[in-house]
């Protein structure tokens, strides 16, 4: 009853009554059968006509204690006011545990109450007690001026970014007093306005950096790629949160590029890991919108996951390590940047895809597209990767024949082999129903069959129990991720089919780019399935 | 049970209203009608004829009263007053008739548009309850439904709740209900408007229209050019409607008290000697003229002794000494020098916060939370000790000179202490000036006074039967005033159980009262979107500010005394001059409520910071300049300056609402507020 009170106080004026359903059934739940229609009807009015009164008081209760949002308490402290007995356990901060349900024509939301066994009350542990309350101090503003600290909001807007860099016509015609980013004093409007207007044309990009900001360059950049690595961890703590890094996006972004390009060469392996981290913690950063800067982004990257060689001795030296980070990170930045018209995805897949058909190519390439593509998600490992198995897997399979391996192809065929089980086996726990015979795998996926296989076995032992609850945990992002590669593979296969093209966009806040996607489905009718309209190639 | 509720409220409000006379010192001339009315019908009530007689004989007043014909309100027995509400009227009536009063508005001159305008929502208002009450609940609908939203945006609020209200049966309990009949509506409009509204009720024969404009709205009829549309917008919004004219009429003694002769020399040279030879000169000299200043007669200041304050205790002396130097050492604030602003965030908080205040001299935080305790921090490196125990305390020598010090347990020091005692969220916290005790205030409907020294509770002051929203100490220590949902502020002094005044006269709950620096008047802030201004001395009404389009929830008097700045719901920061009772400036640029407003220490810019996470600076200087030039008096108000003009700075917080602004002696801003998750 009182979730739908709530969602009244919203609508505008006369929205939201008590239904005369409710009424009957809060009848019937004290043992009164029967009532007459009148009586509910008269019920109903007045019961919706006190509710009311008291979510109006509740609401004193919510302006009075700061808030933006009513709490039940809130509610309790209105039935107080009115010397009523408040309603007793309904506490929770965030939800209202009412349930809503239909059936026999009756729709109704309950509250669920389960029996509470004192015994397991008892033994059970202790829930975390609340953090205590802190005060933490900063600046706000320094004579007039506010500091680019974590502790304020980035003097430029996320969305004000996204904006300068999707639509740079914005800037034009405004004034610069009027950016949202001008924390400084404007003064007295009209006087200000003349001034300006002297000017004739003002340059769009702005390209001044303030000492304090040259001087930080040069010491984060000294930090991120020194050999101090207490250093480079505040380096790097700094890029990933620190609010006022906009201005400077181009020349970090521009090391990173440069640092790549001659460290690839050299093979220098550490320098690479280290500019992979600078990556990492800039698009870690929440206040920053990368995509002006992704030409050069996506290449460092890329490079750092196909290079034929990113090590002086890649017989010993744990390349595969950078190739898979590079890998998560590129996976990362298709999903945060990807859009209709840069068609990210189906262009970073396109390059791997490449590289995973060139039989020229070097096994450890050969293993960063794999991992590249395995990072993009089991629609992306379905189309692309699946049906490279059985080449692949006879491609290591001559090597192995061959009388002479040198050692560095020999690890590069247990990390490949690793690989493809490690990206495989949940689809294909997925894709083929049990039992698994190995005979059926090998016949499929050729010399790499009975591996998998084992690994898919294994993995169903371990998983029985629990798949139930995994699985439908899991759908969510599976979701997610799966129609960003069919917005991929679409997109691709839409010229060719003379389909109206579709987007998908699966956008993601940076922060929980590991997790939370959400899909947002622009145009296109069949939004619901995105898995259906697939390329059978 | 609800009748109970209503009946203590009731009686508190007629009782509180009793008290607010008899403070007048029965002074017919200075009451206002309701005031009398609500005294008679209390003696009445309680069977006290005799004094009810002699009250009646010695104004003269009653009779003039019921005769105007405004008898209807003057009964609190509620059946009487709704059954001025009865007719057998036909309800397609109300529709033709509202339709036609809203197309001659339309129609006139466009000077008198505005002004006629007014007339509008108090009539829409009570059509629908005669509506109502006369059981046409769906004409009462549709006709709600027709007219409702073409009412001015600030009256939405009063429009949807009217709606809830739909049988007679509700009209008897409901608050808002009793509001519009316990008090007209006053409208203000010059003499040609009203003479083309007489004309155009009585040509048109609306029976109907005429018997509500009569009963239920005062028009207050002045000479002159009628008001601009701008201006009858900036003062509207209030559950009354307009103040008055002569409400706001009665001089008001806004100057400050004549500070005590403080001997400052030695102090100051003091700290001044291992500088040079130069600078002592220089200070001495901008001394002289503080002191100077200070001790010169304001006219307006009010006699010292015209409410009794406390004697000025050696340490209280010092502390205003140590105050003054402080205040030489501050940063002049202005267009060109803005100030620096520390924000205190509380982590781990979120949703429990809920009022915080600061000490004069920014050395501790209290704040009140929803979980009913209060937290004290120490913001200086100096921790918070408590007293020692009585065994200890005997064994100290009284005389030494730092007693005061030695009083204290080194041991117990502590950067936070936890006050609990109060029962439901504690929404008022106040220092009183010597740092000693703290007043909190709660929803369970009382005040509590704390000892600062012994970390306990001193005093529970019972008087408020509902929440109390917001209690406040006197800047002079000893007095403090309280307001709450019982719609009455009031006035107590910290050795008195019971309060010394109860102001009532509001007639939606008291948000926030703020005492004047010389604590002479009280300023409060009410959900029924109005400011009043409460004398001390006497227990009336000297302004009613009205112009809020939302619940006032802040407020604050310059330092000078002669302007006062209220913040609402509504998001504006409206500032007033005293002296006339005008609105000078009226700031709206917050995009949501208005949680708290500060002057500078020299009142050169003001602050305001609220729930839309965000602080703003204006120039206060220029937006008096205008009033200070102005003949104190004049007629017409002038016309209020608007916010961009004024504006300064802004400055937003990450997610954190600012719930208390504070500037130190040397205005540095010091702002608070819990992060929101």
């Amino acid at each position: 009853m009182k979730v739908k009170q709530r969602r009244a106080e919203q609508e505008p004026a006369l929205a939201g009554t008590l239904s005369l359903d409710s009424v009957r059934v809060a009848a019937e739940s004290v043992g009164i059968c029967g009532l007459p229609d009148d009586a509910i009807r008269e019920l109903a009015e007045d019961t919706t006509y006190r509710l009311r009164q008291v979510v109006q008081d509740a609401c004193k209760f919510k302006a009075h204690g700061k808030r933006k949002k009513l709490l039940p308490i809130d509610f309790d402290n209105a039935l107080r006011m009115r010397n009523m007995e408040p309603l007793y356990g309904v506490q929770s901060l965030e939800h209202v545990p009412f349930r809503f349900t239909s059936g026999g024509g009756r729709e109704l939301s309950f509250q669920d109450e389960r029996d509470v066994e004192l015994g397991e009350l008892v033994s059970a542990q202790m829930p975390k007690a609340p953090l205590e309350t802190t005060i933490r101090v900063h600046w706000l503003c320094i004579d007039g001026v506010q500091p680019a600290i974590p502790e304020n909001p980035p003097p430029v807007a996320l969305e004000h970014q996204k904006q300068e860099s999707t639509n740079p016509a914005s800037r034009i015609g405004k004034p610069p007093a009027a950016s949202p980013a001008s924390a400084l004093p404007t003064k007295s409007g009209p006087q200000r306005a003349k001034t300006i207007e002297t000017v004739s044309v003002k340059q769009l990009a702005q390209h001044e950096l303030s000492v304090e900001l040259q001087l930080y360059y040069k010491e984060i950049t000294e930090a991120c790629v020194g050999s101090d690595e207490s250093r480079r961890a505040e380096a790097l703590q700094s890029l990933s949160s620190d609010p006022g890094l906009h201005q400077m996006l181009p020349r970090l972004c521009n090391f990173i590029f440069e640092g790549v390009k001659v460290n690839v060469v050299q093979y220098n392996l550490a320098l690479l890991i280290y500019l992979m981290r600078m990556v990492k913690a800039l698009l870690d950063n929440q206040t920053l919108y990368l995509e002006k800067y992704l030409h050069e982004l996506i290449p460092s990257v890329a490079s750092c996951i196909l290079s034929r060689q990113l090590c002086a001795r890649p017989e010993a030296d744990n390349h595969w390590a950078l190739r898979d980070f590079a890998s998560r990170l590129l996976a990362q930045i298709c999903k945060n940047f990807n859009t209709s018209t840069n068609n990210m995805q189906t262009r970073v897949t396109r390059l791997f895809t490449g590289c995973l058909r060139g039989e020229r190519s070097s096994l450890a390439a050969t293993y960063g597209a794999l991992a590249g593509l395995s990072e993009l998600g089991p629609e992306v490992i379905k189309s692309f990767v699946l049906p490279q198995v059985k080449p692949l897997g006879s491609r290591l399979e001559r090597l192995a024949e061959q009388p002479v391996v040198s050692p560095a192809d020999r690890l590069a065929t247990t990390h490949l082999k690793q690989l493809f089980a490690r990206g495989l086996t949940p689809l294909l726990k997925q894709l083929r129903s049990s039992p698994d015979v190995v005979e059926q795998y090998q016949a499929e996926y050729g010399y790499l069959g009975p591996m998998l296989c084992a690994a898919v076995s294994k993995a169903r032992s371990q998983t029985a129990a629990p798949q139930t609850a995994v699985s439908a945990s899991l759908g969510a992002s599976k979701v997610a991720v799966g129609a960003a590669a069919a917005a991929a593979a679409s997109a691709q296969a839409a010229p060719r089919l003379g389909t109206p093209q579709r987007t998908i966009i699966v956008s993601g806040s940076p922060a929980a780019a590991g997790g939370s996607g959400r899909l947002v489905v622009l145009g296109g009718p069949r939004a619901a399935a995105p898995t259906q309209d697939e390329p059978s190639s | 049970m609800k009748t109970d509720v209503d009946g203590v409220m009731e009686a508190a409000s007629t009782a509180a209203a009793a008290a607010a006379a008899v403070a007048s010192g029965g002074d017919a001339k200075g009451m206002d009608k309701n005031t009398l009315v609500a005294v008679l019908q209390f003696l009445n009530k309680n069977n006290l004829q005799g004094a009810e007689q002699a009250l009646r004989k010695e104004t003269g007043f009653f009779d003039a009263v019921s005769a105007a014909g405004s008898g209807g309100q003057a009964s609190s027995d509620v059946g009487t007053v709704l059954s001025v509400y009865k007719s057998e009227g036909d309800p397609d009536a109300y529709v033709s008739n509202y339709v036609s009063l809203k197309a001659f508005v339309e129609k006139s001159l466009d000077a008198y548009k505005y002004e006629l305008g007014q007339l509008l929502f108090p009539v829409f208002v009570h059509m629908y309850l005669e509506l109502v009450f006369n059981n046409h609940p769906a004409d009462a609908e549709a006709f709600l439904a027709r007219f409702g939203p073409d009412q001015e945006d600030f009256f939405q609020q009063d429009v949807q709740k009217l709606s809830h209200v739909t049988c007679p049966e509700h009209m008897q309990e409901n608050e808002l209900i009793q509001q519009f009949r316990s008090s007209a509506y006053t409208v203000r409009m010059c003499r040609d408007s009203h003479v083309l509204l007489k004309r155009h009720l009585s040509e048109k024969q609306h029976s109907l229209l005429l018997g509500l404009v009569q009963d239920h709205v005062v028009l207050d009829v002045f000479e002159g050019v009628p008001r601009s549309k701008q201006l009858i917008h900036l003062t509207a919004g209030a559950l009354e409607g307009d103040p008055g004219r002569q409400v706001n009429k009665t001089k008001m003694l806004f100057g400050l008290l004549r500070e005590p002769d403080i001997q400052l020399t030695v102090p100051v040279e003091e700290d001044d000697e291992p500088e040079g030879d130069d600078k002592p000169k220089k200070k001495k000299a901008k001394k002289d003229a503080l002191v100077s200043k200070k001790s010169k007669n304001d006219p307006n200041a009010p006699n010292p002794s015209r409410i009794p304050l406390a004697e000025l205790r050696d340490m209280d002396k010092r502390e205003k000494a140590k105050s003054l130097r402080e205040a030489m050492k501050r940063a002049t604030l202005g267009p060109d020098s803005l100030p620096s602003m520390c924000f205190y965030t509380f982590l781990n908080a979120a949703d429990n916060v809920s009022c915080v205040t600061l000490c004069e001299d920014s050395s501790m935080m209290a704040v009140g939370f929803s979980s009913s305790t209060v937290r004290v921090w120490s913001l200086i490196p100096q921790k918070l000790r408590a007293m020692k125990s009585a065994d200890e305390l005997a064994d100290i020598d009284k005389d030494a000179d730092d007693v005061l010090v030695r009083m204290m347990d080194e041991r117990s020091a502590e950067q936070s202490r936890t006050l609990a005692g109060h029962s439901g969220p504690v929404h008022g916290v106040s220092f009183s000036p010597d740092r000693t005790l703290l007043l909190t205030c709660s929803e369970d409907g009382t005040i509590r006074l704390w000892s600062l020294q012994t970390w306990s509770c001193l005093v529970c002051y019972k008087g408020h039967v509902f929440p109390v929203w917001d209690v406040r100490f006197s800047p002079h220590g000893h007095y403090f005033a309280s307001g709450g949902h019982d719609r009455t502020a009031r006035l107590w002094a910290t050795d008195h159980h019971q309060p010394l005044r109860i102001f009532a006269g509001h007639l939606a709950d008291v948000d926030v009262v703020e005492f004047h620096p010389n604590s002479n008047y009280v300023a409060s802030g009410s959900s029924d979107r109005s400011v009043r201004v409460w004398d001390v001395s006497t227990g009336s009404c000297v302004r009613v500010l009205t112009g809020h389009k939302g619940v006032v929830y802040a407020a604050a008097f310059s330092p000078d005394g002669r302007f006062l700045v209220s913040g609402g719901a509504d998001g504006a920061v409206l500032c007033w001059d005293l002296a006339s009772g005008h609105l000078t400036a009226a700031l709206c640029q917050h995009t949501d409520t208005v949680c708290c407003v500060q002057f500078s220490r020299d009142g050169a810019v003001l602050a305001s910071g609220g729930m839309d996470d965000c602080i703003k600076l204006w120039d206060f200087q220029k937006a008096t300049e205008d009033s200070l030039a102005e003949e104190v008096g004049a007629a017409q108000p002038a016309d209020a300056k608007v916010g961009a003009e004024l504006a300064l700075a802004s400055f937003a917080t990450k997610h954190t609402p600012v719930l208390v602004l504070h500037f130190t002696r040397r205005n540095l801003l010091l702002a608070a507020g819990p992060l929101q998750t």
